[in-house]
């Protein structure tokens, strides 16, 4: 019992209290509550205001209010299609309804107004229907046959649920791709027309076939009373029912909305011509035309979307005073009046994060005079750079007293700067998005503001694993540190060409150019800074082995500088390591494959490595007995994780630890019976990875810790191919409090002193704050006496704890969490987090507690006033002595 | 069986012109099964320095299959053997995958169970001399007696 004690008391002390004051809440971090690109709309009126009812591709039902665009209520479905994709919306008297799920469908009523659930209906289909169609109290399922459509019809209410008549309509043809309902109308796209047939009638039918030359049918939509389908070339076709007809409308050729008489139009600026010839609207116009009764306004768009994919409107009682909604392909969602004006935009683009990376405004303005403040760090101690250094560091404050005398004067300092916010600390950073709706953002870490936002075309596939990822690559070449203008590129597949490489400045998000590769892209990887050339030269491979460097001169460094290894080409289940041989003369760059590893049978699901801004404080750590058991740190090593099925059908995960230069495998183990996700993180010389085991159902954690022992071959310079030392690895497993881990992730400080902590994001919502020291290999068994431990590491419990006051976002929670981004700030004791989903999250930790920070409530004031009044006292009793010793001697 | 064949030029003239270009000493394991090739390398100079001694690490997956190959140079023990130019001294060593490790659930039930069971069949046996038991009331007393007997003689007075 008294270990026990003594236990708890350890693991309180160990991991510090890492819970905030309630008034701290809000105050170091920012959430922003997303809902997804949307997909259906409808207007709804509650109570006084009108909401909107949103259905999203993110799986979110919610509701806005139509003044300002804020979130009233959302629910968020699963996350996979088969249950939580939401089918149709719709409305049944005084509540909404939705439809979910695809064999087995939740029919669920809700309330408007908050959101709660009044009612759920359970329907167990024999397949996934094709169409969901909601018209009042009648729920149509429309399943398209080798030989027609079937449509089943169900009634139901808020209390009944009942099964209706079932219809068998025959087609000409049974690729259907898009089905909507208008009314008691259901319209398919097909590869030749349209097809469509009534909805209620209970007797057999034939559908109707329209033929639409050129159809695009994943555009058709329901737009107010009419249909509208576009062509490949982007014209719209307009169809309106007619006695149970769908009669075509030859006049009608913009977007059409709910509202009578309000047409919606964006002209396309710019054609082009894709590689099978095929023409497409390369650009469109900035600005959105609305007509309304012949009369035509223009609205203005702060920022490029691409296509205007969908409009919505509500009429009031007065024709003139209708909202229009529009979507468009970024996922923004722009609310506008009838004069044109914005009544609020969602950017629902984020919601789709597909790269993001943190990159450093830099301290001072760009416009001052000031010189860099980039120090360079590799020959800090030299007595020249030293000097250099301090020279640098006085004209710096010299100017900047001056500047602030004449700001003084001037009263400058009221002024509010609207450009990115520089702090003296480096606490904010610009995140920079690139998302799978084509837009790039600029966003302030510290506020989760906006700053800038940019379009590119790119193509996104729901592709998994590498291909994924190779799919857009977001490479920062200089930040904002470095003095000059920050560079960064993004590699993106064009949608109707080859790769594209757009250069842009991540800070302004000014483009500085877009121009297509040359080359079919395999993958494209940031080299290393090199000491004579500022910008980070980017190596592209491509898919038959052909590989270029990007600026050309760089090449020039790669002759002179070490040898260079990367990694080619990760297919499925190989890795192949190569050395980047430069070409006597030219710019010329070629790949020799130097090592492999062939994983038979099993799929490469990730390759982690260290993080290149990584600094490690401490060589080693203390023993128990004194000694120093020195750490392996080789930067050059990665964790690999690659998965299999084995003979009775269940997945097994295979682990290694490979370094990337030499090939050499410095630990590979086995993982029998589990499931997925899989996580790791590697850093410093410690590895972790997680995944879920099915045989003992709970998610596991397992840490890895490389040592060189008790002696260290070389301190300063590590080198793969001349170090000889076989790490020791030590390994333990730990069982996770959280069963579904939706991402991991290492704090990362500017120099590594402070300790590190390890993020673990659930799909609950929460990021548990987890010091690294609870997962520890060298955790001593329970029974080591007290003098035998090693210092600061608890004894092992298997089981890791979950206080609910080290949970990162205490109450906020973050819905459908993707990933976590850390990275350093200017000041040691702080690492910033972005989390990102379906909402997104900011926040700043210290995992080490500030040590380097002034308390929040630290009283100015009282500190003043003692010191004050210590000088004070110390003058007056000064003159009172002086006055005594003068009696004294009188005397 | 490893059969190993040099490619290129002569051995060791061949491996002497490597080391001066700073290049690598490529070497590729083809397996007659047709489980693929794997490849790796090893620093020229290093490998001329300890007399061409050499050791392949062979590693394989827990189902038996090849997953790599790690050429490694064995300098630790180039001044003790002789050194034979032109013949290659390899060691082949197979190394298999480990069972990764799982969390040690039994071991702490275990120690919770003993707990336990020590808790419900009463108070723990305290072994410790009477002196280590109780000095916390020992001590209190011997400082007031020593208190008390150097204040009485004063108060004697």
């Amino acid at each position: 019992m008294r270990e026990l004690v003594v236990l708890m008391i350890l693991m309180l002390g160990g991991s510090g209290v890492l819970g905030l004051y309630e008034d701290q809440a809000y105050k170091f971090d920012w959430r922003k509550q997303l809902i997804g690109k949307v997909e259906d709309l409808e207007f709804l009126a509650a109570g006084v205001d009108t909401a909107i009812l949103v259905r999203t591709q993110k799986n979110v039902l919610a509701a806005l209010d139509s003044d300002d665009g804020k979130l009233l209520w959302r629910h968020k479905f699963e996350d996979s299609a088969e249950t939580g994709k939401i089918l149709a919306i719709g409305r049944l008297n005084r509540n909404v309804v939705s439809v979910s799920g695809s064999s087995n469908i939740f029919l669920r009523l809700w309330e408007p107004l908050h959101g709660a659930l009044v009612q759920e209906h359970f329907i167990k289909l024999a397949s996934a229907p094709t169409h969901a169609h909601l018209v009042d109290n009648n729920l149509h399922f429309v399943f398209v046959k080798p030989n027609g459509m079937d449509i089943v019809t169900y009634t139901f209410d808020t209390k009944k649920f009942t099964e209706g008549s079932h219809k068998k309509v025959s087609t000409e043809t049974t690729e259907v791709e898009k089905c909507v309902g208008l009314d008691n109308l259901l319209v398919c796209s097909t590869p030749s027309g349209l097809i469509y047939t009534q909805i209620n009638s209970k007797e057999p039918s034939k559908a109707e076939m329209i033929p639409v030359a050129d159809i695009q049918g994943s555009t058709l939509a329901r737009r107010g009373t009419r249909i509208q389908v576009e062509n490949s070339a982007g014209s719209v076709t307009t169809f309106k029912v007619e006695n149970g007809k769908l009669v075509k409308q030859a006049d009608v050729t913009n977007m059409v909305s709910e509202c009578p008489g309000v047409e919606v139009k964006q002209e396309c600026s710019e054609w082009g011509t894709d590689a099978e010839g095929n023409k497409y609207c390369a650009q469109y116009a900035d600005n959105i035309l609305t007509r309304f009764k012949g009369e035509e306004t223009t609205v203005k768009l702060a920022s490029y979307r691409g296509k205007l994919e969908a409009v919505w409107s509500e009429c009031g009682a007065d024709p003139q005073a209708y909202q229009l909604i529009l979507a468009f392909q970024d996922g923004g969602l722009v609310s506008v009046t009838p004069r044109g004006n914005i009544m609020f935009t969602r950017e629902e683009g984020l919601t789709s994060v597909h790269k993001a990376e943190f990159v450093n405004i830099g301290f001072e303005d760009k416009s001052s005079t000031f010189g860099p403040l980039y120090l360079h760090h590799e020959n800090m101690f030299d007595p020249a750079t030293l000097a250099q250094n301090f020279i640098n560091r006085m004209k710096r404050h010299i100017l900047q007293l001056r500047e602030f005398i004449s700001s003084l004067i001037q009263l400058k300092f009221l002024e509010k700067n609207s450009a990115a916010t520089l702090d003296r600390f480096g606490l904010n950073k610009m995140i920079v998005i690139a998302t799978e709706h084509n837009k790039l953002y600029g966003m302030e870490s510290i506020s989760g503001k906006l700053m800038w936002q940019l379009y590119f075309p790119g193509r996104f596939t729901s592709a998994e694993g590498f291909e994924s990822k190779s799919q857009a690559y977001l490479l920062i070449q200089r930040d904002g540190r470095a003095g000059g203008e920050a560079q960064a590129v993004l590699i993106y597949a064009h949608a109707h060409s080859v790769h594209h490489m757009m250069t842009f400045d991540p800070l302004t998000g000014k483009m500085i150019s877009n121009e297509p590769l040359n080359m079919h892209l395999d993958q494209a990887l940031l080299l290393p800074e090199f000491s004579d050339h500022e910008i980070k030269p980017i190596l592209l491979v491509g898919k038959d082995g052909n590989v270029a460097v990007h600026p050309r001169a760089a090449a020039e460094c790669l002759r002179s500088g070490p040898p260079l290894f990367v990694l080619s080409g990760p297919t499925n289940s190989k890795l192949v390591g190569s050395k980047v041989v430069p070409s006597q003369e030219g710019s010329g760059v070629s790949l020799v494959p130097v090592w492999s590893l062939v994983t038979p049978s099993t799929e490469i699901v990730s390759v982690k490595t260290r993080n290149p801004i990584e600094r490690v404080h401490s060589a080693g750590r203390v023993l128990a007995d004194r000694s120093v058991l020195f750490k392996y740190m080789n930067p050059n090593l990665a964790l690999v994780a690659a998965q299999g099925t084995d003979s009775s059908a269940k997945l097994f995960l295979n682990i290694y630890l490979l370094d990337m230069v030499t090939g050499k495998v410095h630990y590979s183990a086995t993982h029998k019976k589990v499931l997925g996700p899989y996580h790791t993180v590697h850093s410093e010389n410690w590895a972790v990875y997680s995944f879920y085991n099915e045989k003992a159902r709970r998610a596991e954690l397992v840490s890895l810790e490389m040592y060189e022992g008790k002696t260290q071959t070389n301190a300063t310079v590590f080198s793969s191919i001349e170090n000889k030392v076989i790490p020791l690895v030590e390994r333990q497993a730990y069982i996770l409090p959280v069963s579904d881990v939706r991402a991991l992730k290492e704090t990362v400080t500017e120099q590594g002193i402070t300790s590190k902590h390890l993020l673990i994001g659930s799909a609950v919502g929460n990021v548990l704050d987890l010091p690294l020291h609870l997962v520890d290999p060298r955790r001593p068994p329970l029974d080591t006496p007290a003098g035998m431990r090693e210092p600061g590491i608890p004894p092992y419990i298997p089981e890791l704890p979950m206080p609910h006051e080290s949970i990162m976002n205490y109450n906020q929670t973050i819905l459908g969490m993707k990933d976590i981004l850390t990275s350093p700030s200017g000041l040691e004791s702080t690492t910033l987090v972005f989390v990102h989903g379906l909402d997104l999250y900011g926040t700043r930790i210290t995992p080490s507690k500030g040590f380097d920070l002034l308390k929040e409530d630290f009283d100015y004031i009282m500190i003043s006033a003692v010191i004050l009044g210590l000088v004070l006292a110390s003058y007056i009793t000064r003159k009172l002595a002086q006055k005594k010793m003068l009696t004294k001697a009188w005397k | 069986a490893v059969h190993q064949e040099l490619q290129g030029p002569e051995s060791y003239s061949g491996l002497q012109k490597l080391c001066d270009k700073k290049e690598l000493y490529l070497v590729k394991l083809v397996s007659e099964g047709g489980g693929g090739e794997l490849q790796s390398f090893a620093a020229p100079c290093a490998l001329l320095e300890a007399g061409l001694a050499e050791s392949l690490i062979v590693h394989l997956d827990w189902k038996g299959n090849m997953i790599a190959i790690n050429l490694n140079v064995r300098s630790e023990e180039a001044p003790l053997k002789g050194r034979n130019r032109d013949k290659f001294d390899t060691k082949v060593v197979m190394q298999s995958m480990e069972n990764g490790p799982t969390p040690d659930t039994a071991a702490f039930i275990q120690k919770m169970e003993e707990e336990k069971a020590r808790k419900l069949s009463g108070e723990t046996k305290d072994n410790r001399s009477f002196f280590a038991k109780y000095w916390m009331y020992i001590v209190p007393v011997c400082i007031f007696m020593a208190i008390n007997s150097a204040a009485g003689p004063e108060g004697g007075r």
